[in-house]
């Protein structure tokens, strides 16, 4: 049944395809006017999403590829795995996939930890790409090897020269910049979340940069040895902030203002809610049934979700739209979020 | 075989300033690119052709003047298959 919710499909989609477009190409992709000049990104959480997504756009998910080629040495495999973990993401099984055609000979243990090697390769094989309105991307001639080994369907993968190494001046690849200087190691989203965020205890940390508490605790504890850390207990809880405040200065810039936004959590809400939107069966059923499937996700994780993404975005009290009074609600709080 | 019959004077001109010009081809014969490169090489060539919406005369132009750019039974079976896959069964069928 046609409703004001399977119409918001296609629009969804091209919001998402368009918010990846000018993240990438802040990052480095080539070939779109638009970039992304908000909060820094989270190139690990850009990728997962790019898994699902992207396969509505098969040619910026192949300038992915090539930008992983050139950068992909300052992607986290460790904390992506992480992310993995502790959001829900769809795209694994191609994140495998995209591992194995980015593994090289220079990162290729890295790499590897991302392809699942070793695990049971996936038998039934599926159309890699979709078209917007869902249907299978026709394949023209010996599908890639590589993808094919993973259950996807693809055309032959072509290097075409459509991405560069990031830039490290603009504020949204502030992480991608402290990889490159600190290393690929959780020193840099502490540092970039010390500097968002003013002060942080280890433990929000950790849940927000995707890391094992532990190994946040062992990073500030090392690096409040260099003096420009310092920690204050408050009750039971210790804060830590960075000192002297020229650092924001350095990173941020004095007069920008930005604000720290914790992605894949963001990403991952988007992600089911596109995952919802793309089922099959929801136009055979009646708008109360697709309001009623719509209520259950919003309320498993996604509302919550969006909430502690840090994107300065509340939900809203979905519980006083009732019934099928809740679509027009959800669409008009969709669009304030891509919108932002 | 060469570029599409009537191509030069479908070009639309615009200036930039005073010394560029560019010349952009027609939707026509954007259709006709595209429709080989879909048939060539697949991928987003094909995104970019459902893009332009071509009509089934559009498209049956297009696919004549890509079986002579590759005149084997090969591409033309790729292509044929292709176009039906596209929603073109009776375009394939006239080739």
């Amino acid at each position: 049944m046609q409703t004001l919710l399977t119409d918001f499909r296609a629009e969804f989609l091209d919001r998402l395809l368009d918010l990846l477009w000018r993240q990438w190409t802040a990052l480095g992709v080539l070939g779109r006017g638009q970039t992304w000049t908000g909060p820094p990104i989270d190139p690990d959480a850009l990728l997962l999403l790019s898994c699902t997504i992207a396969r509505y756009d098969a040619r910026l998910f192949d300038a992915v590829l090539e930008w992983l080629r050139i950068n992909g040495r300052f992607i986290s495999v460790q904390r992506t795995k992480r992310m993995l973990k502790d959001e829900i993401f769809a795209g694994e099984p191609v994140l495998r996939a995209v591992a194995a055609v980015t593994t090289t000979s220079e990162n290729e243990a890295k790499w590897v930890r991302l392809t699942g090697e070793g695990t049971n390769k996936r038998t039934k094989k599926e159309a890699l790409f979709f078209l917007k309105n869902g249907a299978s991307l026709p394949l023209v001639g010996e599908p890639e090897p590589i993808f094919a080994k993973y259950g996807f369907l693809r055309d032959r993968f072509e290097v075409r020269g459509v991405a560069e190494p990031f830039r490290p001046e603009p504020l949204s690849n502030l992480l991608l910049r402290l990889r490159a200087l600190l290393g690929v190691n959780a020193r840099c989203e502490i540092f970039q979340f010390l500097l968002l965020n003013e002060r942080g205890s280890p433990r929000a940390m950790a849940k927000d940069c995707y890391y094992y508490p532990a190994t946040i605790s062992k990073a500030l504890a090392e690096m409040s040895q260099s003096g420009f850390v310092v920690s204050r207990t408050e009750g039971r809880h210790r804060y830590y902030k960075l000192l002297p405040e020229t650092w924001r200065d350095l990173f941020v810039g004095e007069e920008a203002t930005t604000s720290w936004v914790v992605w894949a959590r963001l990403f991952s809400a988007l992600e089911q809610v596109w995952l919802f939107l793309d089922q099959h069966d929801l136009a055979s059923q009646s708008t109360l049934a697709q309001a009623s499937s719509l209520r259950r996700i919003l309320e498993r994780s996604v509302v919550s979700q969006l909430d502690r993404s840090g994107a300065g975005f509340t939900f809203g009290d979905y519980s006083a739209h009732p019934g099928e009074a809740l679509i027009p609600f959800f669409v008009a709080q969709m669009r304030t979020i891509l919108d932002s | 075989m060469g570029l599409p019959a009537g191509l030069a004077g479908r070009l639309q001109s615009q200036r930039y300033g005073a010394h560029l010009t560019v010349h952009f081809i027609n939707r026509v014969d954007q259709i006709h690119f595209k429709l080989y490169a879909s048939a060539d090489r697949g991928g987003y060539h094909i995104e970019d052709l459902r893009a332009l919406d071509p009509t089934p005369d559009e498209i049956e132009a297009a696919a004549r003047w890509a079986m002579t750019h590759d005149v084997s039974e090969g591409f033309a079976m790729v292509l044929k298959d292709l176009l039906r896959s596209l929603g073109y069964a009776d375009s394939a069928d006239r080739l």
